[in-house]
């Protein structure tokens, strides 16, 4: 292999963190995987498959395939429950980290190049007024999947009950200018929809309605797609205010009807709330340690020639640079693996052309 | 730049690996460049030899990078029998790989919108090079009304909605002219688009969403346009005569892409972009190993992602000659005794990997070990190594008692599952605590089309009481047609069950992926349930 002796270090095991161990281990590169929880493969791995009863493209199971095929590799080490306490500059770059799982345990490690997939942070819609964190039955998207994930079908969190009239409520966290994000978290249109079909696929009498402002292509077979969700998915084109409780846990959404332009209230019994990325402030922390400039939103800014960054040896992937899709960020890693086995190859990859 | 040259190690005869880059424009170009970088022989063949600039060619490489045309396409990965045209001359050429990186084709949208070009009707592209191309000299006067028609007519794809964002911003902050939107689900996905639309909005755009009314046109004097329009948030007609009109653009696949995604033997996808729409081909791969897909041959992308993915695939090529996966080459025989040569081998294969020859062949190379061929030989003549669907039966079956659970009298069910789906399912089923239900048994296949119907069936006979058929999900399957396949066995089966008087319910098909380990679970006890209950058969 050509790459045997040379060593990089991934910071976050989420899909983008596992498909460049599993390629780099593949060009013969030694990779140590750290990862601040305690498993590994991040937000994807928690997702559940959405086919209906085909497949419809999400890619959540290529997160299960990803975490096996890098966990294949003699030459990936893992270190779950780590933190990485500082990234001194090279070469050789020295990762300085701490394992907690073992009662906080430092060590110090010697690599060629530093691949940062940290991803990002879920919003906390606690703030908005839908009662987040008060009311039983409003959830999260990220919530409905796990209980998804759990149960294979959607319950209620306050009696068990399957949900049968179940509102989506988009952009929650994204495009919303009173809390500064301005960006589209890409992935929740096509989450949501493809959520709302499972459910009421799996549970015949179940009716989802999705509020949103406008939906964002999702999936190469979108234009298919989309006529067919318009069919099978009340959608209203309005983002609603706020949230009552009503008995029995129900919950009343208040909006404006965009048809009959009037102020209109919609009983449902589970709300889900699909929520946005935003960067994680682990982003801030470790664009502070290599001064790697972050975007006006905060994410890392992407370099344009690539996923490399100004300090030396140093390159990103994944939701830590925006949103992304589970195909973009295995795509977005397979890129940063051409920028490390160039760079690993003497070829300096940062803002010059190959050398010719 | 590469101290290691990859084209010592590469696959085949041992000398410089030779990689054939097809398509015209910057990817195929950042492609073909990468790859001669890395000191690969690359043939380059753009479609449309002449038109482009050339000098780029010119420029010294580690490798020689040789303009071609295509003719036609023979052989297996890592060994590609190419048959080329070089400066008027017809060529036969080994070739280790493939990169189809065609450009996609833009088409403006006019008629969508039921508008004719005119000196003031024009496409976003048009726009954009007056803008490049302008020195000072502003194409507007700020008095100017400019409208821009973006995804009311057909939903647009958020590459082409940045664009037209780009431009509306730049002209409506720059003060150069007033500036409205036209559109229905405004395209927002694409890196800072959101941020563009906030800004062009608070320096003045107007934004129109159309959802359930659409605009009219009309020429109107001096070359302008009007429109009317119905305001759908305050249900108020609206009238405005534009003085220009920017007509967004849709994407195409290029005229070439099909017949030669037809030439290699290629799925495409419901838009004729070369690669089907799989997961499992995520992002470059093909569903013939060695031929990568990259930029606008496999899909929509702006300028900036297609660089990315010449980047990206050169890395999935680089993977592939030095054979990084470590694949065990799947052993693959054809009993030449049993095979008569009816080709229906050749017919099933998705992966183009069997030679017709005065003998048939399997290439290991080619091959991904699916089995759709053995299930699918009539004569039965075909056997990969390491898949022995009939013993495992036998083996669960026959021999319940070498089992360390104890035979169940009650039942007894046989769950075939691909190992790429019932198999990691399976596995986190377990790691729930839950056991298989009693009686039950699995039987691990390569892909759901390796189960052939006489496997079905010796279930049956070998007293299974019922049978499970698992399979990937419609589009989920790595050979894509091996679900289908899978299912349409199990149909005939049902058929045969159906005439020996036995009840359908005892075969069970269905499909399932690696992460739905509650809905597996579920399904298996209820399948054995189901069984338990029926009258032993």
């Amino acid at each position: 292999m050509f790459y045997q002796g040379k060593h990089v270090a991934i910071i976050g095991a989420g899909v983008a963190g596992l498909t460049a161990a599993d390629d780099l281990a593949g060009f013969g590169v030694d990779v140590s995987l750290f990862e601040k929880a305690a498993f590994l493969g991040g937000h994807a791995i928690q997702l559940s498959c959405k086919a209906a009863p085909d497949c419809v493209k999400c890619g959540a199971c290529m997160a299960t395939d990803k975490l096996q095929r890098a966990s294949s590799h003699e030459t990936v080490a893992v270190h779950t429950g780590a933190q990485i306490d500082a990234i001194l500059p090279g070469p050789p770059i020295q990762v300085e980290y701490s394992l907690l799982t073992d009662g906080k345990r430092a060590d110090r490690l010697a690599v060629d190049a530093v691949l940062l997939t940290t991803g990002f942070l879920p919003y906390d819609p606690t703030p908005k007024p839908y009662g987040y964190g008060r009311f039983q039955n409003v959830m999260t998207s990220l919530d409905a999947e796990r209980r998804l994930r759990q149960d294979g079908v959607l319950r209620r969190p306050s009696d068990g009950k399957p949900a049968e009239r179940i509102a989506f409520i988009q952009c929650v966290g994204s495009r919303d200018t009173t809390l500064g994000h301005s960006w589209c978290s890409k992935i929740c249109c096509g989450s949501s929809l493809r959520m709302a079909r499972l459910i009421q696929s799996r549970q015949a009498s179940a009716r989802a309605t999705c509020f949103y402002i406008d939906v964002q292509t999702f999936g190469k077979d979108f234009a298919v797609q989309y006529p067919l969700l318009q069919d099978e998915i009340e959608m209203i084109r309005a983002i609603p205010g706020d949230i009552l409780s009503a008995d029995d846990g129900d919950l009343n959404v208040a909006y404006f009807h965009p048809d009959k332009r009037e102020a209109a209230e919609a009983r449902f019994d589970a709300v889900i709330l699909s929520i946005g990325l935003t960067p994680s402030p682990d982003t801030a922390l470790l664009a502070g340690m290599l001064c790697w400039p972050q975007d006006q939103s905060g994410f890392l800014m992407q370099h344009a020639s690539g996923t490399a960054s100004s300090a030396r040896g140093v390159f990103t992937a994944g939701t830590v640079l925006g949103p992304m899709s589970i195909a973009e960020s295995i795509g977005s890693a397979e890129q940063a693996v051409w920028d490390i086995i160039h760079f690993l190859d003497g070829g300096d990859t940062v803002g010059s052309k190959p050398k010719r | 730049m590469v101290e290691t040259s990859f084209s010592t190690a590469g696959p085949g005869t041992g000398s410089h690996a030779t990689v054939l880059v097809l398509g015209g424009g910057g990817c195929a170009q950042t492609i073909a460049t990468h790859l001669a970088d890395c000191g690969i022989n690359v043939l380059y063949a753009p479609g449309h030899p002449g038109e482009e600039n050339t000098t780029w060619l010119e420029e010294k490489r580690n490798s020689p990078i040789t303009t071609v045309e295509f003719i036609s396409c023979s052989g297996f990965a890592g060994d590609f029998r190419m048959l080329l045209k070089r400066a008027e001359e017809t060529i036969r050429q080994q070739v280790d790989a493939l990169v189809i990186a065609e450009d996609d084709h833009i088409v403006p949208n006019f008629k969508d919108y039921g508008i004719s070009p005119g000196p003031r009707v024009m496409t976003l592209s048009e726009l954009e090079e007056k803008t490049q191309r302008q020195s000072g000299e502003a194409l507007f006067s700020p008095a100017d009304k400019v409208a821009f028609f973006n995804g009311w007519s057909r939903e647009s794809p958020p590459v082409v909605t940045q664009r037209m964002l780009t431009l509306c911003h730049d002209l409506q902050s720059g003060g150069e002219a007033q500036t409205f939107y036209f559109t229905n689900n405004l395209k927002v996905s694409s890196d800072g688009a959101e941020r563009l639309c906030q800004q062009a909005k608070a320096a003045g755009t107007v934004f129109v969403k159309s959802a359930t009314s659409s605009p009219t046109v009309a020429a109107a004097a001096k070359g302008g346009v009007a429109i009317h329009y119905f305001d759908e948030l305050s249900a108020m007609p609206f009238a405005l005569t534009a003085d220009w009109v920017i007509v967004d653009e849709h994407h195409q696949p290029s005229r070439r892409l099909g017949p030669l995604a037809a030439a290699l033997e290629l799925f495409t996808d419901a838009d004729g972009f070369v690669q089907s729409d799989n997961v499992h081909l995520i992002n470059n791969a093909t569903n013939r190993r060695g031929i990568f897909a990259a930029g606008g041959s496999r899909g929509i992308m702006s300028t900036l992602e297609k660089a990315a993915d010449a980047d990206r695939v050169t890395s999935k090529v680089l993977a592939f000659l030095n054979d990084t996966d470590r694949r065990q080459l799947p052993v693959v025989e054809i009993d030449r005794g049993r095979c008569v040569r009816c080709l229906t081998c050749l017919r099933l294969c998705p992966h183009a990997a069997i030679e017709l020859g005065y003998r048939m062949r399997i290439e290991p190379k080619a091959c991904f070990s699916c089995g759709i061929c053995a299930a699918g030989c009539p004569a039965g003549a075909i056997a990969i190594q390491g898949v022995h669907i009939q013993k495992d039966l036998i083996l669960c079956l026959d021999h319940q008692e070498t089992d360390q659970r104890p035979p169940s009298p009650e039942r007894r069910v046989v769950v075939f599952g691909c190992s790429r789906s019932a198999r990691s399912a399976l596995d986190l089923v377990a790691a729930r605590g839950i056991p298989m239900p009693d009686g039950a048994h699995f039987v691990e296949v390569p892909c759901g089309g390796t189960v052939s119907s006489a496997h079905l069936l010796a279930a049956f006979d070998h007293g299974a009481d019922g049978v499970m058929l698992c399979t990937c999900h419609l589009d989920n399957c790595k050979s894509q047609v091996g679900n289908q396949i899978a299912r349409r066995r199990g149909q005939q089966v049902l058929e045969i069950l159906a005439s020996a008087g036995v009840e359908a319910e005892r075969l069970s098909i269905c499909s399932i992926a690696a992460n739905m380990d509650a809905e597996f679970a579920t399904l298996l006890a209820t399948f054995a349930d189901h069984i338990g209950a029926l009258p032993k058969s």
